[in-house]
């Protein structure tokens, strides 16, 4: 989106880079995910084991491929996805590659004691101060559709089993060419999760994935049965966003194409990597639902214009904008205000604070040119009676 | 014996708004009688208001400086404002620290201040806390006569 730079746009960029770094897993928890599913990888891949000769592979997908984790709102543990891709040709039903995934995992006496059945994974519980828990998704390469495209075992019962196609690979590929992201990807045996992006370097899209998740969360945490999914919200997101540099932009610009495909009447969404896959089947069987989003949907837009509008006001200050925000994005806009203060409290500790003359605004950093029209903020300490 | 250097020394309001109308053009500067009377609008950062301010001082007293507009408001659930005499003034300096004399000018000590102060202001109201330090007031006793 082409529009005139506001100077107030700026510093809100930073308070929503702070409250989208403070969602995402941290560098701990990535490094933990990493150890986990490699050690996974090894016990599956072991010789000797009944999967050797399948060369199982392991990727993470989803979010944590995507860097768009958000921790969830009522628990404190993150869902972490990953793929175990078994080199099969087919001929096996869902239920035994399911079942040939958890038999191995089971031999294990530690996983034993932490694996728990799900319909389309192995969860693997761990300890509570790891903070998250990981999916084992068994899967095989999809012959039929070749390329990234892969077969899910889903089991809704021990008895009952069907085929689920899927392409993760397919779609973290298309979700970076959207931000246009230039990353190789090595092929390895062992793909490394991707390196956690620090907040500054993160692509503005994904930090906006992040908030559009975060008020997700937040505005539906009443009635979750409602809630978009979150490739529903990545999907549009993706789709809108336009190279806005900054997530404040982006936001901007994907929260307008979100309100007008609302509009649009439009209820099926298909998965950009596998176009045989709706992905917005939760819309089609269930209006309230479809509704739900595209009522909160404008008033996210709406409110999002207020913030703005605010941000810019010259008679609003930063706690109006902040009571705005917390709104959308509950409390993590609390630490991302006091983070965004720390660059003003370092200046000032360190004698390097300044005020411009005619604006009367604070400058943390100066540069040649403006050193003529400042003046130092002296040590002082503030009083009361 | 002539001094190369004079001794610096309390500065008159004359010479005070001499400076204040060099330094800060945007402010309207004049002297009252014994009192210079300076206002002007201050936004500590861009996302914040653009406080119109006044300061009033006369020599030998504390500087006086009153936010006009937009109104400073209490946060919800307080009954107070941070560092404020009686609820009016700023409070921007602990006068027993030296931190503040009749030497310095009023634009280049007392206002960087204030925009400080408005700045922690603003953050007050964004997060409950006064995250600018200082000293914690101590309550009043009411005076008697």
């Amino acid at each position: 989106m082409i529009g005139t730079r506001f100077p107030a746009d700026e510093e809100l960029t930073l308070i929503l880079e702070f409250v989208a770094a403070s969602l995402q897993i941290t560098q701990t928890q990535h490094d933990r995910a990493d150890t986990a599913y490699n050690s996974v990888t090894s016990w599956l891949g072991a010789e000797g084991s009944p999967l050797e000769g399948y060369d199982p592979l392991l990727f993470p997908q989803g979010s944590l491929r995507l860097g768009t984790t958000v921790k969830p709102l009522k628990k404190t543990e993150f869902d972490l996805d990953v793929v175990c891709l078994l080199r099969m040709n087919g001929g096996a039903t869902p239920g035994e590659v399911y079942e040939l995934v958890w038999d191995r995992m089971w031999s294990h006496k530690t996983y034993r004691s932490i694996m728990e059945r799900m319909p389309r994974c192995i969860r693997l519980n761990y300890a509570e101060d790891s903070q998250f828990h990981l999916d084992i998704v068994p899967a095989i390469p999809d012959i039929s559709k070749g390329g990234t495209f892969i077969r899910i075992p889903e089991r809704p019962s021990p008895k009952l089993s069907t085929w689920r196609t899927s392409n993760p690979k397919g779609y973290a590929f298309w979700f970076e060419r959207q931000m246009v992201y230039l990353e190789k990807y090595a092929r390895a045996q062992v793909e490394p999760l991707p390196v956690q992006d620090s907040s500054a370097k993160k692509p503005a899209l994904s930090k906006a994935v992040q908030l559009i998740k975060r008020w997700r969360d937040v505005w539906f945490k009443d009635d979750m049965h409602l809630a978009p999914s979150s490739i529903i919200l990545t999907t549009l997101a993706a789709e809108q966003y336009n190279g806005e540099a900054t997530c404040c932009d982006a936001l901007t610009n994907i929260l307008e194409g979100m309100v007008v495909f609302a509009r649009s009447n439009r209820r099926d969404l298909y998965n950009p990597a596998n176009r045989a896959e709706l992905i917005s089947e939760k819309w089609v069987k269930d209006e309230a639902a479809y509704r739900a989003f595209c009522d909160r949907i404008v008033e996210f837009r709406d409110k999002w214009q207020k913030v703005l509008d605010t941000a810019r006001s010259p008679i609003r200050g930063i706690g109006d904008v902040a009571k705005l925000l917390y709104e959308l994005f509950g409390e993590p806009v609390v630490g991302a205000i006091k983070k965004a203060e720390e660059r003003v409290a370092k200046s000032r500790d360190s004698g390097n604070l300044y005020m411009e003359r005619t604006s009367g605004s604070l400058i943390t950093s100066l540069s040649a040119p403006t050193v003529s029209s400042v003046s130092k903020v002296r040590p002082n300490t503030f009083y009361g009676e | 014996m002539a001094n190369k250097y004079p001794r610096k020394g309390i500065l008159g309001v004359r010479e005070q708004a001499a400076r204040m109308r060099c330094s800060f053009s945007a402010f309207r500067t004049r002297v009252k009688g014994a009192w210079l009377i300076s206002v002007g609008r201050v936004q500590p950062s861009t996302l914040s208001a653009a406080y119109k301010i006044e300061i009033r001082y006369k020599v030998g007293e504390r500087p006086e400086v009153r936010v006009l507009e937009p109104r400073l408001t209490c946060r919800e659930g307080e009954d107070r404002i941070p560092h404020m005499y009686d609820q009016e003034c700023l409070c921007l300096y602990f006068p027993p620290a030296n931190e503040w004399s009749g030497e310095r000018s009023l634009g280049h000590s007392i206002l960087p201040w204030v925009s400080l102060w408005l700045y922690y202001y603003e953050l007050w109201h964004a997060t409950g806390e006064w995250l600018g330090g200082g000293h914690e007031p101590v309550p009043r006793k009411p005076l008697r006569n």
